[in-house]
């Protein structure tokens, strides 16, 4: 199961990431160049591909935060141009659970971000994307306090 | 034998095992797939630990207690599969997690310092709480899966604030907890024993600090945790742990008002985790039956049948059989509502409901037993 990962006091700072998920059908390769181009300075980009963006899974967004994303991202075709008819608007119910959810556990659902796009119109994201780079880079690292010293049973009770 | 298997066989008394077949018999998951606790303790005594996180059997028990109930040699099954459960996942075995894993994530993320505050939203404005007490009342997670499970419109949250409107019923303010975190239940029981620690460690500080000496849970599984595995996890803690029904019983006499009782039939479903684990079963029959008519299904109290699924693990055809038979079992008494104690049965009836697989699944109400008491308070 994914664990945060817990750095030492002084250790250099880990950089800081985002996970894009993106729809096989509206990410051409211009699409990841320019995700990578817009956020790159500021945050690690990990791409996740997905057939359809209906794919998406609101446990893979938080999955993606508890495995050390600061923030998690979908791109996915307009919601009337998804070929699998769907799957997009599926994408943006799962998208606003995801950000409800984390509000109710103080996390702010602006961490979680959705830009609908095309493979034949992939421009006009990057002022987009700038602007979501910015409010995840002020809302701070989203990482866990340093665990406790770990004691030698795993916590099963024993009986 | 290895010898750490072997030991472990035996904190569980498995090595009691007399091979009498009662728990395959009485298992609700082997009436509908290729599962059994008896043979999967011979698999283990013939396993070495490195192996068992390819095990599958672990994975399929539901750990509703009921082999533990039938055993002869009070083999402790179910607290068998979670050591196993554990000792897997540290061996790098991954949780068949139901909803893609959705749930475990949301829970880990609980330990998360919140970047942004709000009360929880099931605190509705007329109920009275306060930030220190001598009871503390703890919802679990029912703000969280109320988002979650949206669709089948569960109405979690209204059972907790029925909850402390109960209490407040009773002459009692109790504390919240505004940034409450889960109590850990189905990390613990799908493996992940570190997270689960580090919750039940944050959630007894966050007791602590509001002074309270009872926590009073209205979910059967927080409450079984708090009970039972937060001092196994930490050593004793600081606090007794009570059911509301529990606490309603103890204050039938001098706190609860008169209750009205509606005359409607009623049937209780036990959750595993008050009923065969905890040891709870006259408690709810007793408040239940001050607010309706109680009918009891044709398996009730110990041999009551399970919800069908547990820890957000395994959700499959077997759940979907087992939770059909469960609400036929309900309707066959004539009850127009099947009341329980535990927020995740009533999602997953709602979601047999829902599915209606086969087109035959049983329809009747669904309610927490906390709506059913504050309405007759």
């Amino acid at each position: 199961m994914a664990k945060r990962s817990t750095k030492a006091e002084g250790a250099p700072a880990a950089r800081r990431r985002i996970a894009a998920f993106m729809c096989r059908a509206c990410a051409g390769k211009g699409l990841e160049e320019s995700v990578r181009r817009a956020l790159g300075g500021k945050f690690e980009v990990d791409v996740v591909r997905l057939v359809c963006s209906g794919q998406l899974r609101t446990g893979f967004l938080l999955a993606a935060l508890e495995g050390g994303a600061d923030a998690a991202v979908l791109f996915a075709c307009p919601e009337d141009g998804c070929r699998y008819g769907k799957g997009s608007g599926a994408s943006l119910a799962r998208i606003e659970k995801a950000r409800r959810l984390l509000e109710s556990l103080g996390i702010s659902g602006g961490r979680i971000g959705r830009f609908e796009t095309s493979a034949m119109a992939p421009a006009g994201l990057d002022g987009p994307l700038a602007e979501f780079a910015s409010k995840v880079e002020a809302l701070g690292a989203l990482r866990r306090p340093p665990a406790p010293a770990a004691e030698p049973d795993g916590g099963g009770d024993g009986g | 034998m290895d010898f750490e298997i072997k030991a472990m066989l035996a904190s569980f008394r498995a090595l009691a095992c007399i091979d009498c077949g009662k728990c395959t018999a009485s298992c609700p998951v082997a009436r509908h797939m290729d599962f059994s606790p008896r043979l999967t303790i011979s698999r283990l005594s013939a396993a070495d630990m490195d192996s068992i996180g390819s095990l599958r059997d672990p994975w399929d028990c539901l750990t509703c207690g009921m082999c533990t109930e039938r055993c002869p040699a009070d083999v402790k099954f179910s607290h068998l599969v979670k050591e196993l459960r554990c000792k897997a996942a540290g061996l790098g075995a991954a949780a068949p997690c139901s909803h893609a894993g959705a749930l475990h994530s949301m829970m880990r993320l609980s330990l998360l310092p919140r970047e942004i505050g709000s009360n929880p939203a099931w605190l509705a404005p007329d109920l009275k709480t306060s930030d220190r007490g001598k009871v503390l009342y703890h919802p679990g997670c029912v703000e969280r899966f109320d988002i979650y499970f949206g669709d089948l419109s569960p109405g979690l949250s209204a059972a907790a604030a029925a909850s402390v409107r109960i209490l407040n019923r009773m002459g009692v303010v109790p504390a919240v907890i505004r940034d409450e975190k889960c109590c850990g239940h189905d990390l613990l029981w799908s493996g992940d024993a570190g997270s689960f620690r580090e919750l039940a460690a944050a959630n007894v500080e966050a007791v602590r600090r509001t002074g309270a000496e009872t926590v009073v849970c209205s979910c059967a599984e927080c409450y079984y945790t708090m009970k039972h595995d937060f001092p196994a996890a930490l050593g004793p803690v600081p606090f007794r742990v009570m059911h509301i029904s529990e606490f309603m019983k103890a204050g039938m006499e001098t706190a609860v008002p008169a209750m009205r009782n509606s005359g409607k039939a009623v049937t209780f479903h036990d959750p595993c985790r008050l009923g065969r684990l905890g040891g709870v079963y006259s408690a709810p029959r007793e408040v239940l039956s001050r607010a309706a008519e109680v009918r009891e299904m044709e398996h009730s109290r110990h041999a009551a049948l399970c919800c069908g699924t547990s820890s957000w693990v395994n959700c499959n055809a077997a759940s979907m059989a087992i939770q059909k038979r469960r609400l036929g079992e309900a309707v066959a008494t004539g009850a127009g509502t099947l009341v329980t104690a535990c927020p995740k049965c009533r999602i997953h009836f709602l979601c047999a409901q829902k599915k209606n697989e086969g087109g035959d699944v049983p329809r009747i109400e669904i309610r927490d037993f906390t709506e059913i008491a504050a309405e007759a308070m």
